[in-house]
């Protein structure tokens, strides 16, 4: 079943009753259909998230900073396999000079791994400990 | 065998306030909207003031000041278990930030077009708020128009409601 598919046609496609609470786990799944290729895994799924959420825009160093802390690298896990399509380097030439900015050039085919893999989302507990 | 690098494109003019301020200016640039959209940014991440006003180099009084100012909004939880090195995390509870986690994708939305907080809020849609559903019979089916992402119709009525007879 495909998003643009209607709910019904696939309920009475595969004789589920509607009226089900399976209906509800089978919505979910619908929901999270397979995003298109390329699959960036999920630690550069957490990466992309979080530079969607920041804009899709962020300082070179900054954009590392974020690599070391998922230990992961920007320039061989990220910017060799999805630039120049999804994610690129690009540059900013003011008054205090040049400086290197990533840039998100696809932020669906971002959000759409980003929620795939379900990297944070706010409505989910915190990873290391809970107050 | 020389490497020849590619020349770095140059970013828009007109993309340049994104890098410069936090959603691209539209609450302004204080400190304590930069510091919310760290937060929007990596919401299950532990928050050390002194990280974060390096990260946003800013001083640690300005930083801390903020998000102390978020904890009594109940935007973060302040965890003071070790009261010389306090961390803050953000409050799952709090529809501010799911609000805003929606806000920060309409940022990108609007300006290239893309329709990623529509899909997010089916997300959170189906996974959160089906609970608040009941499934209705058949004839008393109902249309809900507008939810997008080719789910326009949907047999499920929120609990409070009374179902249609």
């Amino acid at each position: 079943m495909g998003i643009g598919d209607s709910v019904e046609s696939y309920a009475t496609y595969n004789s589920i009753p509607p009226h089900n609470i399976i209906w509800s786990l089978l919505m979910s799944g619908i929901i999270r259909a397979h995003p298109p290729a390329p699959d960036p895994g999920i630690d550069v799924a957490t990466f992309l998230g979080w530079l969607q959420k920041m804009g899709g825009l962020v300082m070179l160093e900054r954009a590392q900073k974020e690599c070391k802390k998922l230990d992961i690298d920007l320039e061989e896990d990220i910017l060799s396999k999805f630039s120049p399509l999804k994610v690129t380097k690009k540059k900013r030439t003011g008054r205090k000079g040049t400086s290197i900015v990533i840039f998100l050039e696809d932020p669906k085919w971002a959000g759409a791994w980003a929620r795939y893999y379900n990297v944070n989302p706010p409505h989910h507990r915190h990873k290391k400990s809970d107050i | 065998m020389k490497i020849i690098e590619e020349p770095i494109p140059e970013l828009s003019k007109d993309l340049w306030r994104y890098a410069e301020k936090p959603y691209g200016g539209f609450f302004g640039n204080a400190v304590i909207v930069q510091v919310i959209q760290e937060i929007i940014a990596n919401p299950t991440e532990e928050i050390h003031p002194t990280e974060m006003a390096e990260s946003l180099g800013k001083s640690y009084n300005m930083v801390n000041g903020a998000l102390n100012t978020l904890t009594l909004l109940k935007f973060l939880q302040k965890d003071n278990r070790d009261p010389k090195r306090p961390i803050y995390l953000a409050n799952p509870d709090s529809k501010r930030l799911l609000a805003l986690t929606f806000f920060a994708s309409a940022v990108v939305d609007d300006r290239d077009g893309s329709d990623s907080m529509n899909e997010e809020i089916l997300d959170y849609c189906t996974e959160k708020l089906l609970c608040y559903s009941v499934p209705l019979t058949s004839s008393q089916f109902v249309s809900l128009e507008g939810l997008g992402n080719g789910i326009e119709k949907e047999n499920f009525v929120l609990l409070d409601q009374p179902a249609a007879s």
